[in-house]
């Protein structure tokens, strides 16, 4: 079996709509105002609620650099690791939790929402985005959408206009 | 690792610019910065010191726009090269696709481009990972150096897996480019 770190993911309809409940529940029920489900290397997989002012592709690498690093203080610190990560300023906040080794839960709240509240439910949602995470590990759609689409070849052909002196 | 995202029909993949300090990972992503069309190049985010040396990551998206059906973006980022910042090298190397190592042609940069090519090689065993399995392309920027090393020996030192490899000089944009497209065509091709 391949290393399923080396394997590309891919996110169905249905498990983004799953994914998109989830974070729509979260939200309410932790009054917190964003959240997003992103790949441990910052891609984002999925976003809800009120939406920042600023580039969201860069917030999602920015937060999972964070939580990278993070990760490795922990390591020189003997501890095995920061589960979770949270982030303090004067009006909003930021906490992000692993789901498993590969997805990361990333929820911006303010003084409207109970930082423990916050912190259970993010557990209780990252356990159930678990589920999730195997059922996008187990179908091999991948492969054959590459395959049929023959996407690979149109992907070489815009590298070729598009990366280059202008 | 790439992403697939067929809801919103998107590619995501990541690509790392590794190297020893002052080789020039930086001066790359400036360069692809400058040059690519507006409607490709995100915004790029340098995470530096105040002498503008690279502390965490710099980076920069891409998007090629819908290929085949599919959004498809290529994340670029830098590692930073001091020595001291090995632990967040690893952190920056997390789930990568592809990684670009830029070597310093400059004789006296042999043993640093040595020890960096070693240290991503431990590295990536340490994610569980090999260097061999995944897309990896050397550039040897500042071709334009006297003191630059003939390639054979750069070679021979640091590109023993012998990937395909490319002369640079990145400051004036030679090279880049090319170092780019091959990188990103291995990275789609094992997708």
């Amino acid at each position: 079996m391949a290393d399923e770190r080396l394997t590309t993911l891919v996110v169905s309809e249905r498990e983004l709509a799953d994914i998109e409940t989830l974070l729509e529940k979260l939200l309410f029920d932790a009054h917190a105002n964003f959240g997003m489900v992103l790949d441990r290397s910052g891609q984002l997989i999925a976003t809800k609620g009120k939406v920042p002012q600023c580039d969201l592709v860069i917030l999602g690498a920015l937060v999972a650099g964070t939580f990278a690093s993070a990760r490795e203080l922990a390591k020189a610190l003997n501890e095995e690791d920061f589960h979770v990560l949270f982030q303090q300023g004067n009006e909003q906040h930021v906490i992000t939790t692993l789901v498993e080794e590969q997805w990361l839960l990333s929820i911006i709240f303010d003084q409207r929402a109970y930082l423990g509240l916050v912190k259970v439910l993010a557990k209780e949602t990252a356990q159930e985005l678990v589920t999730i995470l195997q059922q996008v590990r187990s179908h091999s759609e991948a492969q054959q959408l590459l395959a049929k689409k023959d996407v690979t070849t149109s992907v070489e052909h815009k590298i070729d206009a598009l990366f280059r002196d202008s | 690792m790439a992403l697939i995202n067929v809801a919103s029909r998107e590619i995501h993949c990541k690509i790392v610019y590794y190297g020893p300090g002052f080789c020039g990972k930086t001066t790359n992503i400036e360069y692809i910065h400058s040059q690519a069309p507006k409607e490709v190049k995100g915004e790029l985010l340098s995470i530096a010191t105040e002498t503008e040396r690279t502390i965490f990551f710099d980076f920069l998206p891409l998007d090629l726009g819908t290929v085949a059906g599919f959004r498809t973006r290529f994340h670029l980022y830098t590692v930073p090269g001091q020595i001291i910042y090995e632990k967040t090298r690893v952190a920056v190397l997390n789930g990568s696709d592809g990684i670009v190592f830029v070597a310093d042609s400059n004789r006296s940069r042999l043993q640093d481009n040595v020890a960096s090519i070693k240290e991503l090689q431990r590295v990536v065993s340490a994610q569980g990972r090999q260097l061999a399995d995944l897309p990896l392309v050397i550039q040897y920027n500042k071709r334009d150096l006297p003191s630059a090393l003939p390639i054979p020996v750069l070679n021979a030192m640091i590109n023993p897996l012998k990937r395909s490899h490319f002369e640079a000089v990145a400051v004036k944009g030679q090279g880049v480019f090319d170092t780019l497209r091959a990188i990103s065509k291995e990275v789609i091709s094992k997708l």
